[in-house]
């Protein structure tokens, strides 16, 4: 044998402990992340519906999929909660970031922002049926609500018009804490040296918000930007819960329109095609965005 | 002139911040406050208060969500658990061995975080199937584990890396076995960072929605996100007792969290800076 390969086979001799701590999280991975991926990219070229054997039908499903018009209902119900996931998603958390971040009292900025992460403790499915209880038409609050600005009483997330503006109505007021503590930690860690600079030079709030802490945090705000897309291009248990895609398909997005067509139609060849084309859709879209705001910056 | 502008502008600031608080509590009051309300006085609409506290309220939801809580605690402690012995065991090693394949083996631990969940939800689904895992506590937890690790590895491998060389030597002069210095040494200094893993993946875990869905049929085994929807399906139009219920769940989730509010904030905000 080579004496090179002996020697990689000492090594591995050698370091054989570092070897068995790995396993359990190699095995892991290997089981239930690894696995589910490869076949998920390689049941998309099969036919594969309930219990029966899969059979290879090449792009059948691809062109079965660019030919469904439900699937594209579903991207463009997905645009409008990518669209809003990555503009008001952004700024709201950016705006109380702000507001906390010209908080003059150390102990205030503690407390509110304490209280804002606080709402993560309730679980999100309870508060997406709290939700549901409000749109409610008859007991919900939100007839009574709009009342007050006359407004006549709606279905809510049974009608037609109203379903798709609902569901993103529910994230109100739009603060994900996480995103919240992410711009935070962005602005105090900004250097101190750099706002007082500004302050004497006699640059106003505005102004400095526009060239000081925007440029400063801009990766935190890119990332979250991205989260963004991600989250609304892949995200459905909120449709799933509150309309289950309904009415009609006012609210169907494609991570429900493949949990529908695996779970409740037992297509899992399809379903597989639809995630394989998420997929896809969700590395363009980060690419995308990635070199946009990339070159906005430059 | 300028302090009274500026007390001024703190008080805008302390206004509004107030308000969006508010805002961000409304469904939570909501909750609430129908969950005191009998079934008249839900139909009197969402903001009237109740005339009279239904106690019984939580006494029915009581004895529903119990059973739940239970296992979504069990779920959340064997997968913390997990993900804490994992995470620990392999990111020792890639921090602090120079074995043939780390950086190759790591990269590919680590590339996992930009898969998305939803693409092997149906592979997944098909692989326990036909493991026979359907309806068992393990069918929830190992996916948590494994899906858990990813970020701890990450977290745990950077904070192993930069603990002091000579703290290792002392040990190993003392003929110390790894294991043990993992153990003895490594873990103890790392308590802040194991804290915010533990949390993060506890919250993870019980707030996990559609995996639990379509994994777990048995009313025995079910979580309480899950177990809580056929609860209200029982409940249709009863929304005292539905919302004592919500109110209930969240519990357990608001007992850690407000224990471990600072490893919550600190490693969400640290992954982020570092990321």
């Amino acid at each position: 044998m080579h004496p090179y390969r002996i020697n990689v086979f000492r090594s591995i001799y050698r370091y054989k402990h570092a070897y068995l701590f790995l396993l359990p999280l190699l095995v892991l991975l290997g089981i239930f992340s690894y696995y589910p991926i490869v076949m998920a990219l390689k049941m998309s070229f099969y036919q594969w519906k309930g219990g029966n054997e899969a059979i290879f039908i090449g792009l059948d499903n691809f062109v079965a999929l660019f030919k469904d018009k439900t699937f594209y209902a579903s991207l463009k119900n997905a645009s409008w909660f990518i669209l809003f996931d990555c503009t008001v998603g952004v700024l709201m958390p950016l705006f109380i970031a702000e507001l906390l971040f010209h908080l003059k009292s150390a102990r205030a900025q503690y407390v509110f922002r304490t209280l804002f992460v606080a709402t993560i403790t309730v679980p999100t499915v309870i508060v997406i049926l709290v939700w549901v209880f409000l749109y409610n038409p008859v007991v919900g609050g939100m007839n009574s609500l709009v009342s007050l600005f006359g407004i006549s009483p709606q279905l809510w997330l049974g009608g037609t018009n109203t379903a798709l503006f609902s569901i993103i109505f529910s994230g109100f007021p739009f603060i994900n804490p996480i995103y919240l503590l992410i711009v935070f930690a962005a602005l105090q860690a900004i250097p101190k040296s750099l706002i007082e600079a500004s302050v004497m030079e006699g640059c106003g709030t505005w102004r400095r918000i526009r060239s000081i802490d925007i440029p400063m945090i801009a990766g935190q705000l890119k990332l979250i930007f991205i989260l963004g897309i991600l989250h609304g291009m892949q995200s459905f248990y909120k449709q799933l819960i509150m309309t289950n895609g309904g009415p009609g398909e006012e609210t169907l997005v494609p991570g429900l329109y493949m949990y529908q067509s695996g779970f409740t139609y037992n297509d899992f060849g399809y379903a597989s095609t639809i995630g394989f084309v998420m997929l896809i859709l969700m590395l363009a879209l980060t690419f995308v965005s990635n070199k946009l705001i990339k070159s906005g910056n430059e | 002139m300028a302090s009274r502008a500026s007390k001024k502008v703190s008080y805008v600031l302390i206004g509004l911040l107030s308000l969006f608080v508010l805002f961000s509590f409304f469904p939570l009051l909501i909750m609430v406050l129908t969950s005191f309300k009998s079934k008249m006085d839900v139909s009197l609409g969402v903001f009237h208060l109740p005339n009279a506290i239904q106690w019984d309220n939580y006494s029915r939801a009581f004895e529903t969500v119990v059973p739940f809580a239970w296992n979504s605690i069990l779920i959340a402690v064997c997968a913390v658990a997990g993900v804490l012995v994992a995470s620990s065991l392999a990111a020792y090693a890639f921090a602090r061995y120079k074995f043939p394949g780390r950086e190759i083996l790591y990269y590919l631990v680590i590339a996992l975080m930009m898969v998305p969940t939803v693409l092997v939800l149906i592979p997944m689904f098909k692989l326990v199937a036909a493991l026979g895992m359907l309806n068992s506590y393990a069918v929830v937890i190992l996916p948590q584990i494994a899906g858990g690790c990813i970020i701890a590895v990450f977290l745990l491998r950077s904070f192993f890396a930069g603990l002091p060389e000579d703290l290792f030597e002392s040990f190993r002069i003392d003929g110390a076995k790894e294991l043990r210095i993992l153990r003895s040494l490594v873990l103890p200094l790392s308590k802040p960072i194991l804290g915010t893993i533990a949390v993060l993946n506890f919250h993870s875990s019980w707030n996990d929605y559609i995996w639990p869905l379509v994994t777990i049929n048995d009313k025995a085994l079910k979580p309480i996100v899950t177990g809580i929807m056929s609860f209200s399906n029982d409940y249709a139009t009863d929304y005292g007792p539905m919302m004592a219920a919500y109110v209930l769940a969240s519990v357990p989730l608001i007992l850690v969290i407000s224990f471990a509010m600072k490893y919550f904030v600190d490693g969400l905000t640290s992954g982020a800076v570092k990321a």
